[in-house]
């Protein structure tokens, strides 16, 4: 399945986009999202180790199952305040 | 859109789009057996060592950055005894001197106005998806605590906070 992942800050200034697809398996968790994410975008891979995935505005623990209708973002370290 | 927000009878977030205001704050955090209010604002610097700064701009993701907020309040009152809490960051520029984020509580009582305030701020900082590029005065800039290379050290910084995921 296809999802659409979310991206802000430095990762959208970097992509010049605000949504990047990714294509994982029908049974991917949500680990597997980021590491499609690397292997589609070799970019990203420098950031990745660094950021955390957000399904459905909620951090991830990495394992959950994922579905095409999920609101997916990758989010790197908050520096707000 | 100048502000997206959920205010319920005791907690109020919101992302604002213009000047944060400290007395729309003051005002929500009165209630009549607080005796003490305690209001954390966090501004914009001009120089940080020998780094002069021009001003900040923020990005966020909305949707998450007020569920997040919201969450932060909700364990706050659960860990301490509060009668109301605000949590309001600014999002786009925020030129030098003013607040980029208020953060507020009001209690019976001082020390729990003081801790929860503490902890609203450095949970936020730590939690909520908002980022923060300084635009420096020669020019340059940057996204601050990506946590690529030496950016990394910034974000230490807020990490007091923390709440169970």
């Amino acid at each position: 399945m296809d999802v659409s992942v979310k991206i802000f800050s430095l990762l959208r200034e970097k992509m010049g986009t605000d949504e990047l697809a990714v294509s994982v398996n029908d049974n991917a968790i949500a680990n597997d999202v980021i590491q499609h994410l690397g292997t589609t975008y070799p970019q990203l891979l420098e950031y990745l180790p660094y950021a955390r995935l957000a399904v459905n505005c909620t951090y991830s623990t990495g394992e959950e199952l994922i579905d095409e209708n999920d609101e997916i973002a990758i989010l790197l370290p908050s520096s707000g305040g | 859109m100048d502000l997206i927000q959920i205010k319920g009878e005791h907690v109020w977030v919101g992302l604002d789009f213009g000047k944060l205001s400290e007395d729309d704050a003051r005002s929500f955090l009165s209630h009549e057996n607080a005796g003490a209010v305690c209001i954390f604002a966090g501004t914009t610097r001009r120089m940080t060592g020998e780094e002069e700064t021009q001003r900040l701009e923020y990005d966020c993701y909305p949707e998450m950055a007020l569920a997040e907020m919201e969450r932060i309040a909700s364990a706050a009152l659960e860990k301490w005894s509060l009668h109301r809490i605000v949590v309001h960051h600014r999002t786009g520029v925020v030129p030098i001197a003013e607040a980029s984020v208020l953060t507020g509580a009001s209690a019976s009582h001082r020390d729990d106005a003081f801790a929860a305030c503490r902890f609203l701020i450095d949970t936020l900082k730590d939690r909520v998806p908002i980022w923060k590029k300084e635009i420096y005065a020669d020019g340059r800039s940057e996204w601050v605590g990506t946590g690529v290379g030496e950016n990394l050290s910034t974000r230490q910084e807020g990490q007091e906070g923390h709440i169970e995921n």
